[in-house]
């Protein structure tokens, strides 16, 4: 599902760069990438999603040689491919949770499919926010409808960015459960993307970044 | 979800933004929709009325008077003159002046000026009778379409006239003795003759025979003056004779001055008066329209600005649209079609607002009745005015969308 090799990243700036390790991952696994504040991981991921290119390196995903497509052909393969977790969710704020997701499946050049979306809040257990604008939802429940966003397009590579900073114990084997319920339900493999040491118990598979 | 519907749902997020920059657009649209309505109407007017009229000859006094007086029907006559002196420019081989029209303005009926003049009337004009036909005689009136509707005159009726201009008028009072009867109704011309009463010279004098039968004055006592021809033959006083020329040489473009050097009368150019009249309300609109500028440069500069302040705010959004497959092409029309919308609605309500503002105002300044000023018209050229709010519209918010879509996505993502 996911290979690199000898990946190299450096910033337009020329100030940073990066090597990273291989890694390897499974289809329908999950894999936690371990390290520091700075030292890449949010680039390697970034890499991954197809929205940096790397610099050297060879990069697979979902058996799509990321570092050889053009700008436009990595638009359309993030869309169909990748699903993203961010720390903090945001929204389009003019837009209901339902037309968020529906847009999100429009991008992607798929039918807007509405009772796929309402399935998905339901697994979430959101789906009484459908109609509701994103600036009324409470933190967890803009957690968990960003991850129905990112779900939302059946991507074979899930991405998550530190889902759980500033999270407590209780809240943090919270999200780590449940990303790791909804990817391994639908055959998607997850990756997160952490300096949480907490989530070490949660995941077999590590990479550690330094 | 496309553009404008998408577009319309980032503006209803923000009402009060929204209502605020579409006032501002609507007041500027408003403004120069207004000012051009009025302005090209108002020219259009005195340029519809000016008939073939070359030179008016009237009594010495105001010349812009003059012509507003007997060409538009506006302002009070400078004075009476005398046949005796207009006979030899209503002389058919004059070497000058090709055709001549006498009036005699100062009666009124029902609101409407009454003029005496001739037969001539109908051709200097090119006027169409709708129903009945012209005067055969004194005391028989000829009406202006709008003067028929408003009163609900037909063929047949009879009216009495006021003397006087103004309704209003202290010393006006009603020739009761009088009255006139309907002999035929005009069809509608778009020009001042529209709004009034057309009736013989001589039914003027004999209107006017008892006030100046103290007086010495030579009266007419014969057969109605029906045309020019017989207005040759009597003796009276008319209030003008509008002229046109055979020719453009230096004959006829000495004549009017050599009219006001050697007569009693005054020759007034009525083409350079009305030159002169447009400068002065030129000046007007010049200022308004000005106004109406500037306006519109600081509504594009509210638009740019709460657009620029917007995509700050929705930079998080762009960058995850982006993230999910939205090309920069897409992001950049979903941005300009929001400031088009919110810039062509504005426009829109605020030219809807100039016309019925102007037909709210138009009874009471009475623009319609003296300067053919419609709200429902459209000046020529005002299909303009959306487009060009709209690409105003579109310019506004294409900076904002290129400053947006130029930010990183790997960036602003990775800023948490």
């Amino acid at each position: 599902m996911l290979t690199t090799s000898h990946l190299q990243y450096r910033y337009p700036d020329n100030e940073r760069s990066f090597v990273f390790p291989d890694a390897h991952c499974e289809a329908g696994a999950s894999l936690l990438v371990h390290g520091p504040s700075g030292c890449g991981k949010t680039t390697w991921m970034h890499l991954i999603a197809g929205l940096l290119r790397p610099e050297k390196g060879e990069l697979f995903v979902a058996g799509t040689a990321l570092h050889t497509l053009s700008p436009k052909e990595l638009d359309a393969f993030r869309a169909s491919t990748v699903g993203l977790v961010l720390q903090k969710p945001h929204f389009l704020a003019a837009l209901t949770v339902q037309e968020n997701l529906s847009l999100f499946q429009q991008l992607a050049g798929l039918r807007i499919d509405k009772s796929h979306i309402a399935e998905l809040l339901e697994a979430l257990d959101v789906v009484d926010q459908l109609h509701a604008k994103p600036s009324r939802l409470s933190q967890g429940q803009a957690q968990r409808i960003g991850l129905a966003r990112a779900l939302v397009n059946h991507p074979q590579l899930l991405l998550a960015d530190e889902p759980t900073s500033g999270l407590d114990d209780t809240r943090t084997a919270l999200v780590a459960k449940m990303l790791l319920e909804q990817s391994s339900k639908r055959g998607t493999t997850l990756v997160l993307v952490s300096h949480d040491a907490r989530l070490k118990s949660f995941f077999p598979n590590e990479i550690a970044f330094s | 979800m496309n553009a404008l519907h998408l577009a319309w749902k980032n503006l209803c997020h923000r009402p009060l933004n929204t209502t605020f920059n579409i006032l501002l657009m609507a007041l500027s649209g408003g403004l120069i929709t207004l000012g051009f309505l009025v302005s090209t109407q108002f020219e259009d007017h005195f340029g519809k009325n000016l008939g073939p009229a070359q030179l008016v000859l009237s009594a010495k006094g105001s010349p812009l008077q003059s012509v507003l007086c007997n060409l538009f029907h506006l302002d009070a006559p400078t004075g009476n003159i005398s046949l005796e002196e207009c006979r030899p420019f209503l002389n058919p081989r004059h070497p000058v002046i090709a055709q001549s029209l006498p009036l005699a303005i100062g009666d009124q009926a029902m609101g409407s000026r009454m003029v005496g003049t001739t037969l001539e009337y109908s051709s200097w004009y090119k006027l169409q009778m709708a129903e009945g036909r012209w005067f055969e005689g004194d005391f028989q009136a000829v009406l202006g379409s709008d003067v028929a509707r408003k009163n609900k005159l037909r063929i047949g009726d009879r009216f009495v006239s006021d003397h006087g201009l103004a309704a209003t008028d202290l010393s006006s009072h009603q020739h009761a003795d009088d009255s006139f009867v309907v002999t035929g109704i005009l069809l509608a011309s778009g020009t001042v003759s529209d709004r009034l009463i057309l009736v013989t010279v001589s039914s003027y004098w004999a209107l006017h025979h008892e006030e100046h039968a103290a007086d010495d004055e030579p009266h007419h006592h014969g057969p109605p003056c029906l045309t020019n021809e017989d207005l040759v033959a009597t003796n009276g006083k008319i209030t003008s004779l509008l002229c046109s020329f055979r020719g453009r040489n230096v004959q006829s473009l000495n004549f009017g001055r050599n009219v006001n050097e050697n007569t009693s009368l005054m020759a007034t150019s009525p083409a350079i008066e009305i030159n002169r009249l447009y400068e002065i309300t030129g000046n007007a609109a010049s200022l308004l329209s000005n106004v109406a500028y500037l306006l519109v440069f600081l509504a594009l500069l509210s638009l740019f600005i709460s657009l620029w302040q917007a995509m700050e705010d929705r930079r998080y959004e762009l960058a995850l649209l982006r993230f999910a497959g939205a090309r920069p092409g897409q992001l950049l029309r979903w941005t300009v079609a929001e400031s088009a919308l919110l810039s062509l609605l504005g426009v829109l309500s605020g030219m809807l607002a100039a016309h019925l503002l102007l037909a709210l105002l138009n009874p009471s300044l009475g623009l319609e009745a003296r300067y053919g000023i419609r709200a429902d018209r459209l000046f020529p050229g005002e299909w303009l005015v959306p487009l060009a709010g709209l690409a105003a519209g579109m310019l506004a918010g294409l900076l904002p969308a290129l400053r947006a879509l130029r930010s990183d996505i790997h960036h602003t993502l990775s800023e948490g």
